[in-house]
């Protein structure tokens, strides 16, 4: 800390004065780069409403008036996009739930939980995040066929409710930064592990925990390869799935598969927004500054 | 732990696995027949697994429950993949021995799994059933065909076919004044006509002496061997074959004929600049994908379906004419074809195969496949019912006349895709002029040979 | 646990707790690890085609692999990649969030964090169509604006030099993911010492170099981690722009084991693959844990 002594205390009038100035800074340094990270997107939305004869004008321009809006309608009715959502929906929040709650149950019991073994299993599990998907994708499969459980959410849901080693690795490091005086306290106080995990380390996770349930949600939401394999039934099909029947080599609907990447973007960025709630808190004053 | 005592774990640990995929590897037992005397009572449940477009979709799902009603025996399941995942979909499928009775496939996928048993020999079935194949053309049985054990087998039945025949872009032949090519055209009446067709961004053509092949705006010829290895179509007009032999498992690209051939095309692309080198990648159009139905060439071989392509798009006015004709009158044409195999591991084989007779039937295909940007029935019966002339183009007979003379794209046996796309860059690098072309051949020929030796039938 | 120590009825209790908590966790384990990877084991040294028996293939396959040259190519692509995308990636993702914090409370930052996370979190093909676009050489705004200040762009993705550029690039564009990380972890960390420095007089440099990076340190090992296995599975921007090319350079070592195994039917030099691909990473994991002792500092240890 004697690095930091130096020059003279500021007063607190200019210390308020000089985060705000920061805060500008910064907020327009954030519009700026915003823009560039939506550039694609203003494509995809510029594609996604214009009509299919004119996708290859040259030179290519931006809008064409009148926008096409039909061809949201014409590419949801293509295929059963409908009941393909809802089928996402319910996956993806089933998934939600069972990699939460398992995830952090684990990364709690990495993190504070002395036991013989840890390492080994902790040296185990980081090892199977570095498993490539093929690798297990057809012997799963097979066993999944062996046991009748084809055409069913069940092999890619369950995998949800084992803790999936990326989230346990990150519950891990963030309740290793909880402090240890709360949780000897609770211990002292005769408090299990498990109380503690659900009256300590939980409520001080809220941004780990958002994040994570975002990231599971995005995850089941956009897989392709699982639903592929596993299902056989249109009608259980998934978002991803669909999607990939408006392009394909012989196939092409440029148009149709933005306008349906934007809507099955909606819900994402719903969810994306809402969990912002809990990972920022917007109503801090003083913090830490920059 | 000793060595030994490792080893030992290792050993056991590996007969665990053999073990293990040993019983996955063997085939569960199958039904036979099921010939009982008396009616049977409880629907057959048969899974037809299909990899088609959301517009074939619509057809064939409509048809299929209309079978479905008609023929209360059965039950039908129908798997629909998407194209992009059919692939996967089939070798997981295959690896668990969970294959559907029948099985949609297109053969240039289909004969790893033929070399690899997935599928039945149905020569049996066929004459059980005295299941007439006159009616198909006989050129789009041979990518099904597979020997085993020295007896030549069937191992699917065609069903619908895409023949290569030749798109272009009346617009640009108005812009040229020229008359727009018929059947009777030659490649070198091509070859003319795309000197004259080729645009540099300053708007010269490419016989013009300032022609700047660097700044091609507009293509007279789609590409000159666009699919490399499979762009076999492109050589045999011309009096060559690069297949040395029937199966195309071995491939000849430096002899004599053959690097005229390929010469003829490289002129075009090096020498005067008419046609793309680099015609699906976008190296040298500035876009990937179909130059042509991106409006960037004048003439080019495409299959039928993008017919469906243009006609949805609508921004197009185009014909169709038959490929053009080489120095001896021949004309070559690639054709993809799509059939239907039966699985192995089907426990109700007969009833497989009779659903495949089914979903065979002239009336079935021409209902299902005969629409511009579907297939082409593969029976000469109904064939010609794809023709549409209520949409262009209007000499859709064209395609129905390259069917006689059409081949399946190859090479299509196992390393097919492998030597493809491992000689792809070759070709485009020769054929853009950036190596020499003869030593290059010699390259992508001991390059292909390699792989589809190894690879295996 | 070198002391001899009896353990103690708390470290029992302990220990046990520990066990039932990662039930769950083992249970997969099992079920989704070690059973398909023992067959991924048994698939590299048997000779397997579905339907037909197996064959002792010994150590073919796995020579096949290893010589291979197109191995050789991915793992040095894939090397390029993660030496150009992971600074690049993590550095722009902590510049975004340090951002984000800074300028909390202003209006609308939440629909600016959703954009700047929005490339991570849509599907892969939506992206690499969406990137490819971008960076189309004709026809892209990135050419396009180059041009505009007197550049003449490069080929991107067409040409073999600039394609593994433009990958990386995408890697930066989809940093919103790390970027929320960081940005929870920033939420997370205790303002006192904040307070204290400034207190001092401490500048926000100082601050940030002192205080915020280390504090921040067990995330950013996490990412980079995480950062490095993704670089060796990383598949569909390669699968859907560039098939690995142009001439192999953007094959990389996630697209190299899917065209063995799917597209070229070599299952067991795919499984060999797999397992280098594994061992590597494994390898690479370990060292970086062996290093983090010196840099990564956790505050609830000593």
């Amino acid at each position: 800390m004697g690095a930091l002594r130096g020059p003279k205390v500021r007063s607190e009038k200019s210390k308020v004065e000089s985060s705000k100035g920061h805060s500008i800074f910064f907020y327009f340094l954030l519009l700026t780069c915003a823009v560039f990270f939506l550039f694609p997107f203003m494509w995809m939305l510029s594609t996604a409403l214009k009509p299919g004869h004119l996708l290859f004008v040259e030179p290519p321009v931006w809008f064409i008036w009148p926008p096409a809006w039909n061809n949201f309608v014409e590419a949801w009715n293509s295929a059963g996009f409908g009941r393909y959502g809802v089928n996402s929906m319910w996956v993806a929040g089933v998934t939600i739930i069972g990699t939460v709650g398992s995830s952090s149950l684990a990364g709690f019991a990495f993190a504070t939980l002395p036991a013989r073994g840890k390492r080994l299993w902790f040296g185990l599990l980081l090892a199977t995040m570095m498993v490539p998907a093929w690798a297990t994708l057809i012997p799963s499969f097979l066993l999944f066929s062996r046991l009748g459980l084809t055409d069913s959410y069940l092999p890619f849901v369950l995998p949800a409710f084992c803790a999936p080693a990326v989230y346990v690795f990150l519950f891990r490091q963030s309740f290793l930064g909880l402090p240890p005086q709360l949780l000897d306290a609770a211990e002292v106080d005769g408090a299990t592990p498990l109380q503690s995990y659900w009256h300590i380390a939980l409520p001080l996770s809220k941004p780990v925990l958002a994040t994570v349930a975002v990231f599971a949600f995005i995850g089941a939401w956009n897989d392709f390869l699982n639903p592929l394999i596993y299902l056989r039934s249109l009608e259980k099909y998934t978002l991803a799935l669909g999607l990939s029947f408006l392009n394909g080599p012989n196939f092409q609907r440029l148009h149709w598969q933005m306008a349906m990447s934007l809507v099955a973007l909606a819900p994402v960025v719903v969810i994306v927004l809402v969990a912002q709630k809990l990972v920022v808190n917007s109503f801090d004053v003083g913090g830490i500054h920059l | 732990m000793t060595f030994a005592g490792l080893s030992a774990r290792a050993a056991s640990l590996f007969a665990v696995c053999a073990l293990t995929l040993g019983a996955c590897a063997a085939p569960p037992p199958r039904a036979q027949d099921a010939q009982v005397a008396s009616a049977p009572t409880a629907p057959i449940k048969l899974r037809l697994g299909v990899s088609l477009t959301a517009e074939e979709l619509k057809d064939y799902e409509a048809a299929v429950k209309a079978l479905d009603e008609a023929r209360p025996e059965w039950e039908i399941a129908l798997e629909q993949v998407p194209q992009d995942g059919n692939l996967e979909k089939l070798t997981a499928n295959a690896a668990a021995g969970a294959l559907p009775d029948v099985q949609y496939v297109f053969t240039n996928q289909a004969r790893r799994f033929i070399a690899q048993g997935a599928f039945l020999d149905l020569t049996p079935l066929v004459a059980k059933y005295t299941f007439d194949l006159a009616d198909f053309y006989p050129n789009l049985l041979a990518p099904l065909q597979f020997e085993r054990d020295g007896a030549q087998g069937l191992y699917g039945i065609p069903t619908n076919a895409a023949p290569e025949i030749v798109f272009y872009n009346k617009a640009m032949f108005d812009a040229a004044k020229l008359d727009y090519p018929t059947d009777a055209w030659t490649l070198d009446d091509m070859r003319v006509a795309a000197r004259k067709l080729t645009l540099d961004k300053s708007g010269r053509n490419a016989e013009d002496p300032a022609f700047d092949k660097s700044q091609v705006a507009q293509w007279g010829w789609y590409g000159a061997l666009p699919a490399g290895l499979y762009s076999r179509s492109f050589i045999t007009p011309l009096d060559a074959d690069w297949c040395a032999n029937p199966d195309c498992s071995q491939m000849d690209f430096t002899s004599a004929p053959v690097l005229k051939a390929i010469q003829f095309w490289a002129d075009m692309s090096v020498n005067e600049g008419t046609a793309l080198a680099d015609t699906f990648r976008g190296s040298q159009t500035g876009a990937g994908g179909d130059p042509f139905i991106a409006g960037q060439a004048a003439m080019g071989m495409n299959g039928w379906f993008a017919i469906g392509q243009l006609n949805s798009q609508g921004s197009i006015n185009y014909d169709v004419v038959q490929p053009f004709k080489g120095p001896s009158g021949t004309r070559g044409s690639g054709v993809s074809v799509s059939g239907y195999a039966i699985s192995a591991t089907s426990a109700n084989p007969d009833e497989a195969f009779k659903l495949l007779m089914a979903l065979s039937e002239p009336a079935f295909l021409s209902r299902v496949w005969a629409k511009p940007g579907h297939g082409i029935p593969a029976r000469r019966s109904v064939a010609a019912d794809a023709v549409d002339t209520a949409h262009p183009p209007a000499n859709q007979a064209a395609a129905i006349a390259a069917l006689e003379f059409g081949q399946p794209f190859a090479p299509y046996t196992s390393g097919g895709v492998e030597a493809y796309l491992t000689t792809i860059d070759l070709f485009i690098a020769a054929l853009k002029g950036e190596r020499a072309l003869e030593p290059t051949l010699k390259e992508i020929e001991t390059t292909a040979n390699d792989i589809l030796q190894k690879a295996g039938p | 646990m070198r002391n001899h120590q009896r353990h103690s009825h708390r470290d029992r209790y302990r220990e046990k707790w520990f066990y039932v908590l990662i039930g769950p966790w083992l249970i997969g384990f099992a079920l989704f690890q070690v059973v398909p990877l023992s067959a991924g084991l048994g698939l590299s040294l048997f000779d397997w085609t579905p339907a037909q028996p197996l064959r002792w293939a010994g150590l073919t396959q796995v020579m096949a692999a290893l010589t291979d040259p197109r191995t050789h190519l991915a793992l040095v692509n894939t090397a390029k990649y993660v030496l150009g995308s992971v600074p690049l990636t993590l550095g722009l993702a902590l510049v975004l969030a340090m951002s984000f914090h800074a300028a909390r409370g202003m209006p609308g930052t939440s629909v600016l964090r959703t954009a700047v996370f929005l490339p991570s979190v849509m599907s892969g093909v939506a992206i690499a169509f969406a990137w490819a676009w971008l960076f189309d050489p004709n026809f892209g705004p990135v050419n396009g604006a180059l041009e505009t200040i007197g550049i003449a762009g490069p080929g991107w993705f067409k040409n073999q030099h600039w394609a593994m550029p433009a990958m990386v690039l995408l890697s930066a564009w989809t940093c919103g993911g790390a970027m929320v990380i960081y940005l929870a972890a920033l939420q997370m960390l205790p303002r006192e010492l904040h307070e204290a420095a400034m207190l001092d007089g401490a500048g926000p440099w100082a601050r940030f170099r002192s205080i915020t990076l280390p504090l921040l340190s067990p995330v950013t090992f996490y990412l980079i981690v995480i950062a490095l296995i993704s670089a060796l599975q990383l598949f569909t921007p390669a699968y859907v722009i560039t098939r690995g090319g142009p001439q192999g350079a953007t094959l990389m070592t996630g697209l190299h084991v899917y065209l063995t195994g799917f597209q070229f039917g070599r299952f067991g030099q795919a499984s060999a693959l797999s397992l280098l691909v594994l061992l590597i990473a494994l390898a690479v994991t370990a060292i970086q844990f062996k290093l983090s002792g010196r840099w990564v500092h956790y505050e609830g240890q000593k």
